[in-house]
């Protein structure tokens, strides 16, 4: 899978250039985002714009890169389109993840 | 008259299964469902087929996956097929813990998995599985409100 990552100060944003996240990158999702949280970065956007479907694995994998931060940093969302947005409200995860419309508003809310 | 079938197969391959969502989605928006609508119905096929492939058959690709799509008077049906290993019907039961009742400030409580039955049973009217001479068959329900029940064809 293709994944984008650039640094906006202390924030890393990373965006999956895919228009499914979904179960077949599901876990290459989950272990590049692993390596970059193992590498130290404890401020994450993940901006989902260009992802026009999620099904619960992608979901899940998002969640489990939540949990690998282990409250030591933050991970949020932004970008997400009107379908990704009913997956995150369906499955209560609107409730979980600070989600934010623009990339600019989420790296801001993270302290830049 | 205005019962209406298509049959949708895929070999077990998960790269095969937006092809399925796909094709659904489209399907639903012809009855017209809203785009909305289309999308979580669709979602709940993908959801469906993935357990199939995984679950049923261990992710070991050659098997065949049938979706039958049935549009009837005042309701849709969608059944996903598959001879592998069966599922246990309990888990479709409502009265089933929900993975979705977790505290949002508790961090280990938040599912990671297990989530694909509890869209589907969130989302459709009515969620069945069979088992019958080695063939399951998960049945999933939506009812059409009197608008959308129409009796003609799908719309191009």
């Amino acid at each position: 899978m293709q994944l984008e990552q650039r640094r906006a100060g202390e924030t890393l944003v990373v965006a999956p250039l895919e228009d499914r996240l979904d179960a077949r990158i599901a876990t290459d999702f989950k272990e590049r985002m692993a390596e970059l949280i193992a590498s130290g970065n404890t401020k994450i956007v993940l901006d989902l714009s260009k992802v026009e479907f999620i099904d619960s694995s992608g979901l899940g994998a998002i969640v489990s890169s939540l949990k690998r931060m282990g409250g030591r940093g933050d991970l949020v969302v932004c970008g997400l389109q009107e379908t990704t947005m009913t997956m995150f409200r369906l499955t209560r995860m609107d409730r979980v993840f600070q989600v934010f419309g623009s990339e600019q508003q989420a790296v801001s809310a993270l302290g830049g | 008259m205005g019962d209406r079938r298509i049959t949708l197969a895929i070999t077990s391959d998960l790269q095969n299964v937006p092809l399925i969502g796909q094709a659904v989605e489209r399907l639903c928006s012809l009855i017209p469902l809203s785009d909305g609508e289309s999308y979580r119905i669709a979602l709940c096929v993908v959801e469906a087929v993935n357990n199939a492939i995984l679950h049923a058959y261990g992710n070991e690709a050659g098997h065949e996956v049938e979706v039958i799509f049935g549009q009837y008077p005042d309701h849709l049906t969608l059944q996903i097929c598959d001879t592998g290993m069966a599922m246990d019907p309990k888990r479709l039961d409502p009265r089933a813990a929900s993975p979705f009742d977790f505290d949002p400030c508790r961090l280990s409580s938040i599912p990671e998995g297990g989530l694909g039955l509890a869209i589907i049973k969130v989302t459709m009217d009515e969620a069945t599985y069979t088992t019958c001479d080695g063939k399951n068959i998960l049945t999933l329900t939506r009812f059409l409100r009197p608008c959308q029940a129409k009796d003609g064809p799908l719309k191009g």
